[in-house]
């Protein structure tokens, strides 16, 4: 089925929410299609109150809102049995072991008794924490619990998973596990993932599609290869006298801004050469080269308020 | 599998969708409430969850015990000597009362703290079906104390051949029923709507306790000096649920309380308003809280 | 703006850059039989250094040893020469921007970053107060109380209140929590302002992409221990058992190549198709000294240069592991 006639797996039109007198949502719009979203945003920009009303935990104040066919204040039910959900916080029963968690959770989202021990098994195996399974969650660090909120999620096979800041407290490997395990989740067990963050090259290096929410309004959204698309240019990094090398480039007509050692320049007729000449006739060293679509960052920074 | 000649085959260990049968969603109010159920009885947990609890079960199930052995070995005792059903909930009421506190907030308040409570509404369940489910499972435990004793009392009179005739026996179990049920639901919806204003367990468990026992020394003195209606004695608790009890089975107990002064109906309605208002109290609470931090 | 003249504790900051701040020898920290950090000896001189480090490296407490909160077990932690542990003068030159939220009082930002200036004891706390918020862009004269005002901006009246007092150590721990790129961007180009100011700051952070952004100088803890300090492309270049691979795009890729093998700045290469050559090299830097004059030389356009493995993840994951 092409892409474009896959209905999409959240569907939101004008949500909005309050609480009291401060707007949470203001009327957000927005698709969240199949395969791996990032929804992005800083904190307090409206990410976990979207969830929330996805999930229906919350009511909204108006708009309307779909979620796997199904509207979450009306039907929220039936739909959450079919969503795993990662929440921000760190907070678990200290005392169940992770394995008696997980199959506890994957009962409780309506699988058969002898199914949820089988599959809370392989989910903790999956996650990494096989050896660890037996061992009660109060005495895992940050990282294990991150992982077993994670199987929880994905251990009965639901068709939606929903992780709120799934990297929080992760030391640089432990990230990238974990942004690896969440792209396999997505790409090869044929789940749906939402994935909220404010960590911008996160979502850039395992999201299909984003949807940047601030002040509450959705402000971008599109898939990350439209994003890329765009006219390339160049980025530079040298290992000396970068500010010489941008104003050798300036002064030649070309666009260049410095940032610390990198130079980012707009797409320009010989800009290759010009750079590795410059390079040459400054003597300096070339630790890297390459095509610079548009980022993220570059999205975020223009639309942003 | 067995392998034939050039038959070797890999297995892949990937990831396998579930294809089989999922429950109702009805299905996950009956799973939270046995593993409630289990949890508050110190089932599936470490030793020491379970002291309280066999404590707790021993010392109400000890007189119908004690009593039957009698009953067995004595053979000609009179029954009257024994323990009437009447004078059972009276006898095991503190322990009930303690027990009633542990047990609401081992079933609310460790939800909240540890943030399972979010994890939980995230599937298919509600606040109200949550609260349900709870509610049940409090119930059931509760009345493993009120009703379970008196039942063994009346299965092993009977097969003892002390058991009342066999147009009786009816009766009877719908009065044990009746008072373990109404003295398990009255208490269950105090405790569990003290339960809902606090994550801590030990808080809640003194909280309980309190509302429970102190009526009983306060209520007196104001009706006694203060002229207040003696309606309020509705408020002690204890000795309404032991009255109540009485009134089922139709016995007069030798020390009555002030409780024996009011009407049935006055009694019965009393009960019912505060059973009433712990539930409406706990499902107002739990309307309003914050699943989410 | 801060004072024309970068000073720290009212005295002028005329030490060069080059000279160490912050000095650590032999720092060890137990608490009873569970050692935090184990003989560190490291020195921080002007400009930003990333901390970096797996969770229980021992970070947060080497922080707050440096900043005078805890006190080492063996060895000794000099800022500036002084104690910041037993020497109160010191503390005037040390700012903390901790993790937690800390509990915001209903104040004012400006009267709150004048409170911290009064304990200093500034002469004019108000004045500093309004010229440090608007150091982290936000306006002195806001009447709204703290409660009221956004994660990020909290997070920026945090920083002002640690720098009030223009110390000559600024230590923050993950201080970029939360923000959106553009308040992201700012906080990182202040950093480097304060840095250049000849001011020694100190960023602990588990995400690499913004570490990447605050300059080359890192710290790395592991297990209690130092495991490496310097210059990450540096470190990088003494990763020796693990030779560099490049991989180059260019018009000319076998002139190239072969060229850099000729010279020695590659000890081997590999073509891949009609445009595009892949290269180990053990001397990183001769490699980025060669690579624009031999292209320049045979008349080849260099369309893409990309070390691989070489960015600080590569070099954290290599000196973590070992």
């Amino acid at each position: 089925m092409p892409e474009s006639l896959i209905p999409p797996v959240i569907s939101a039109r004008g949500v909005v929410k309050r609480y009291g007198r401060t707007v949470a949502l203001a009327g957000l719009d927005a698709d969240i299609g199949p395969g791996i979203t990032g929804l992005l945003g800083s904190n307090g920009a409206g990410k976990t109150t979207f969830i929330s009303l996805a999930l229906g935990i919350r009511s909204r104040d108006g708009g309307t809102l779909e979620v796997l066919g199904h509207d979450p204040a009306v039907s929220g039910i039936q739909m959450r049995a079919r969503i795993g959900y990662a929440p921000e916080h760190h907070d678990l029963p200290s005392e169940l072991a992770a394995t008696d968690l997980v199959r506890h959770l994957a009962e409780m989202h309506l699988l058969p008794h002898r199914a949820a021990v089988q599959r809370a098994n392989d989910a903790l195996w999956l996650v990494g924490l096989g050896e660890e399974r037996f061992r009660p969650v109060g005495a895992m660090s940050t990282g294990q619990r991150q992982r077993v909120k994670l199987a929880s999620a994905i251990a009965h096979d639901p068709e939606l998973v929903l992780l709120d800041e799934p990297t929080d407290g992760l030391d640089p490997v432990q990230r990238t596990e974990m942004l690896d395990l969440i792209r396999r989740i997505g790409t090869e067990f044929g789940m749906h993932i939402v994935v909220s963050s404010h960590h911008l090259e996160e979502v850039e290096r395992i999201c299909d599609a984003v949807v940047i929410v601030e002040g509450g309004e959705v402000v971008h959204a599109g898939t990350l290869a439209d994003v890329r698309r765009g006219p390339e240019g160049l980025v530079v990094e040298v290992d000396d006298r970068a500010d010489e090398l941008a104003e050798i480039l300036t002064e030649r007509g070309y666009e260049v801004t410095v940032d610390g050692a990198t130079l980012r320049l707009g797409a320009a007729e010989g800009i290759h050469d010009a750079v590795r000449d410059a390079v040459a006739d400054l003597g300096i060293g070339l630790r890297r080269l390459g095509p610079r679509g548009r980022t993220l960052e570059d999205v975020y920074l223009g639309a942003g308020k | 599998m067995s392998a034939e000649p050039g038959g070797a085959r890999l297995f892949d260990l990937g990831y396998r969708s579930y294809e089989g049968a999922r429950e109702r969603p009805a299905r996950a109010m009956a799973t939270l409430a046995v593993f409630t159920a289990r949890r508050v009885l110190g089932l599936g947990r470490g030793g020491r969850h379970k002291v309280l609890p066999a404590i707790t079960l021993a010392i109400a199930y000890l007189p119908a015990l004690v009593s039957v052995a009698f009953a067995v070995i004595l053979e000609d005792l009179p029954v009257d000597d024994l323990i009437s059903y009447g004078d059972y909930a009276f006898i095991t009421g503190s322990a009930l009362a303690l027990f009633t506190a542990l047990i609401a907030p081992e079933a609310l308040c460790p939800d909240r703290r540890s943030g399972m409570l979010g994890l939980y509404l995230a599937g298919p369940l509600d606040r109200n079906r949550y609260l349900a489910a709870k509610g049940v499972a409090v119930f059931a435990v509760m009345l493993l104390i009120t009703a379970g004793p008196l039942l063994f009392m009346f299965v092993a009179f009977t097969v003892a051949g002390h058991g009342p005739s066999a147009g009786e026996s009816p009766g009877l179990l719908l009065r044990i029923l009746a008072s373990g049920g109404a003295t398990a639901l009255l208490y269950a919806s105090l405790s569990m709507a003290v339960a809902s204003f606090t994550t801590r367990r030990a808080a809640a468990a003194v909280a309980t306790v309190l509302l429970l026992f102190v009526p009983v020394s306060v209520v007196r003195s104001a009706i006694e000096s203060a002229g207040a209606p003696n309606a309020l004695d509705l408020l002690s608790f204890p000795f309404v649920v032991a009255d109540l009890s009485y009134r089922i089975f139709g016995e007069t107990p030798d020390d009555a309380s002030p409780v024996r002064e009011l009407s049935t109906g006055l009694v019965a309605g009393g009960v019912a308003a505060a059973i009433a208002a712990g539930i409406l109290v706990c499902w107002l609470r739990y309307r309003r809280l914050e699943a989410f931090r | 703006m801060l004072a024309p003249v970068p000073t720290a504790g009212g005295v002028p900051l005329t030490a060069a850059p080059s000279e160490p701040r912050v000095v650590a020898e032999g720092v060890s920290k137990w608490f009873g039989a569970l050692v935090a950090v184990s003989d560190v000896s490291f020195d921080v001189g002007a400009g930003v250094t990333a901390l970096l480090g797996p969770n229980g490296a021992g970070k947060s407490t080497m922080l707050r040893m440096l900043c005078g909160l805890a006190r080492p077990s063996q060895g000794s932690v000099r800022v500036l020469g002084r104690d910041p542990r037993t020497d109160t003068g010191v503390t005037r030159l040390i700012g903390l921007v901790p993790q937690q939220e800390s509990v915001f009082e209903p104040l004012t930002a400006h009267r709150f970053v004048a409170l911290a200036a009064t304990l200093h004891g500034l002469p004019e706390p108000g004045a500093a107060a309004a010229r440090v918020l608007e150091t982290v862009d936000l306006d002195p004269t806001d009447p709204r109380k703290l409660p009221a005002y956004s994660k990020g901006m909290r997070q920026r009246v945090k920083l002002a209140q640690a720098i009030v007092h223009e110390p000559a150590l600024l230590v923050l721990d993950e201080p970029l929590t939360g923000l959106d790129p553009r308040q992201r961007a700012d906080m990182v180009a202040l950093f480097r302002r304060l840095g250049s100011e000849g001011r020694c700051v100190i960023v602990s952070s588990h995400v690499l992409d913004e570490v990447e952004r605050l300059g080359s100088q890192i710290l790395v803890m592991s297990q209690g221990r130092l495991a490496a300090a310097g210059d990450f492309h540096e470190l990088r270049a003494l990763m020796d058992d693990r030779p560099l691979r490049v991989r180059v795009r260019t018009d000319r890729p076998r002139e190239v190549a072969g060229a850099l093998l000729e010279g020695g700045a590659a000890v081997g290469v590999r073509l891949d198709g009609d445009d595009a050559f892949e290269l180990d090299t053990n001397d990183a830097r001769a490699l980025a000294h060669a690579l624009a004059p031999v292209a320049r030389d045979r008349g080849a356009r260099l369309f893409e240069v990309r070390p691989l493995d070489a960015d600080l993840e590569g070099v954290f994951r290599y000196v973590v592991e070992r």
